[in-house]
């Protein structure tokens, strides 16, 4: 059975197209049939950070229009054979999207595709439930600060109360919680909330922590999905993450600041 | 001790007492009496004890409008042959109204009731196990209750089984329990009920009331603890349970 899962947070700029990039891409590698969708409409940047950018033709208005079919508008990837992504619009107003359309390319990519990941607009307003309202699962990312994970909660909230899987009584969507540009030396200095402080605040159970790094902005400056990196610590958090999603259990990584290695000490940082 | 009639000092033979009883309401959505016979007969069977001459009230005020034209004396003896004793009923709708007292069934006053549904539920309400409605009008709430949502309990205490998030609102017109932190707003008595109180596991609340007399000072010694919050002489004391 084909799973919607959707990457959402209530806060802006905390990390959901990066997260829904690199499941993508880490659900792909895996042998999974995936697709990622960008629902931010106006502001498209998945394609960006996927490197399709120059791909596009057609993009999920298109589709929900009638103007192009899904085969058109889906972009596979260069690197992935099982990865697509289906693109947002970069021109239209954020009320193109309707709810008898988006349900309609959902069902239809049902079909093909395992795993089908929603990278909602930030926001907890039209755009942003649309993007959960047919979730089965949701990825909840949040940074390690009150006001994201104030923002978070109201976000759980609504896929409490205004989801699909809620308005239907079926079973709730699963939600799992992502902290993203967790700094283990600012949480010890008490600038941060600790992993604990957000578990108990959300209390919903914890898919991974992936640690501030270097490594996302230059993925996203080549368009590669930070997964793809695995030498680097977000590329290894994510893919724990991935991991986790499937079921597998998997010890988290990163929690700690990294001690100074060695030569590190002896010849100065 | 008895209490005696100041009056004329001879012992007291009878009083009469407020009080709230339990009892069954028998909310009606069709009018066609074969069909409500098929579904009392299948609940009996399921249960054979759950009528057993039991007091209830009709409610016919659940009736589509269309149907005022439900033949209550076919009522009364279909209730009979199922042990339902009604005690008396409730409609808004004047034909009704005086069918049943030709038929000596008391009226309650209109009730104080949420908008009567217009429409009869094409299937029997869906039990939901994350909220239950208790018929004292109490309100259970089983998931917690995050930033942004508001829970009302209008008639009766509210009880929430989990936590309850900074910016998230319970307002009740009785008490208020929480099984888990209570992290956001809860205001109890809403209605000026200064019996009212508020109960919880760890109190870390943004603000607390009774009767519209609130505090929001988050005194150190209470902090993270269980405690239970009451009204004395409009100033909300707040102390440690257990
Ligand atoms: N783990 C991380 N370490 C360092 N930088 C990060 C990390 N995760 C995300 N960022 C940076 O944060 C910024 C926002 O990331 P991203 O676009 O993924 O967030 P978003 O939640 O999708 O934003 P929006 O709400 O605008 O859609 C980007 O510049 C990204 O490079
Ligand atoms: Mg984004």
């Amino acid at each position: 059975m084909a799973k919607i899962i959707v990457v959402t947070s209530g806060k802006g700029g905390v990390g959901k197209t990066t997260t829904s990039a690199a499941i993508a891409a880490g659900l792909a590698a895996g042998g999974e049939k995936t697709v990622v969708i960008d629902f931010d409409v106006g502001l498209r940047n998945l394609d960006l950070i996927m490197g399709c950018e120059r791909r596009v033709v057609y993009d999920l208005v298109n589709v929900i229009n009638g103007e192009a079919n899904l085969n058109q508008a889906l972009i596979k990837d260069k690197r992935l054979e099982n990865l697509f992504i289906l693109p947002a619009s970069q021109t239209r107003d954020k009320d193109a999207l309707t709810h008898e359309g988006v349900e309609q390319v959902l069902n239809e990519l049902k079909e093909s595709f395992e795993y089908i990941i929603c990278d909602s607009p930030a926001g907890i307003e039209k755009g942003a439930q649309l993007a959960l309202y047919f979730a089965d699962e949701a990825i909840i990312v949040t940074n390690p600060e009150v006001s994201s994970v104030r923002d978070s909660d109201r976000i759980i909230g609504i896929l409490h109360s205004k989801s699909r899987r809620a308005e239907q009584q079926l079973d709730p969507v699963k939600e799992q919680l992502l902290l993203t540009r967790y700094d283990p030396l600012r949480v010890e200095k008490g600038e941060m909330l600790s992993v604990e402080d957000v578990e108990e605040i959300l209390s919903i159970p914890l898919l991974g922590v992936i640690p501030e790094s270097l490594a996302v902005l230059k993925a996203s400056n080549q368009g590669i999905p930070v997964s793809f990196d695995e030498q680097s610590d977000a590329g290894k958090a994510y893919l724990d993450a991935v991991q986790r999603f499937k079921g597998n259990d998997v010890p988290h990584r990163f929690l700690e600041a990294q001690k100074p290695g060695l030569l590190k000490r002896m010849f100065g940082g | 001790m008895t209490t005696s009639n100041p009056v004329c000092a001879e012992p007291l033979a009878l009083q009469f007492k407020a009080g709230l009883v339990p009892i069954l309401s028998l909310e009606l959505y069709h009018s066609n009496l074969d069909f409500l016979e098929r579904q009392l007969a299948e609940k009996t069977r399921q249960s054979p004890e759950m009528f057993n001459n039991s007091p209830v009230i009709l409610s016919l005020n659940t009736l589509p409008d269309t149907d005022c034209t439900i033949d209550i004396q076919g009522l009364l003896a279909l209730c009979e042959r199922y042990g339902i004793k009604p005690i008396a009923a409730r409609s808004d709708n004047t034909q009704l109204v005086s069918k049943l007292s030709d038929a000596g069934i008391t009226l309650m006053a209109p009730a104080i009731q949420k908008a009567a549904p217009t429409k009869a539920p094409s299937a029997p309400p869906k039990s939901n196990k994350n909220n239950t409605v208790l018929p004292s009008s109490s309100r259970i709430v089983n998931t917690p209750i995050r930033s942004g949502q508001q829970v009302i309990a209008p008639e009766g205490d509210l009880i929430v089984t989990a936590q309850v998030s900074a910016g998230a609102e319970l307002l009740a017109h009785g008490n208020i329990h929480i099984y888990g932190p209570l992290r956001g707003r809860a205001l109890a008595g809403i209605n000026g009920n200064i019996q009212a109180r508020i109960f919880c596991q760890s109190f870390e609340a943004e603000l607390v009331a009774i009767a519209g007399n609130y505090c929001n000072d988050s005194d150190p010694k209470h902090w993270k603890k269980a405690v239970n919050i009451s009204l004395f002489e409009d100033q909300l004391t707040i102390d440690p349970l257990g």
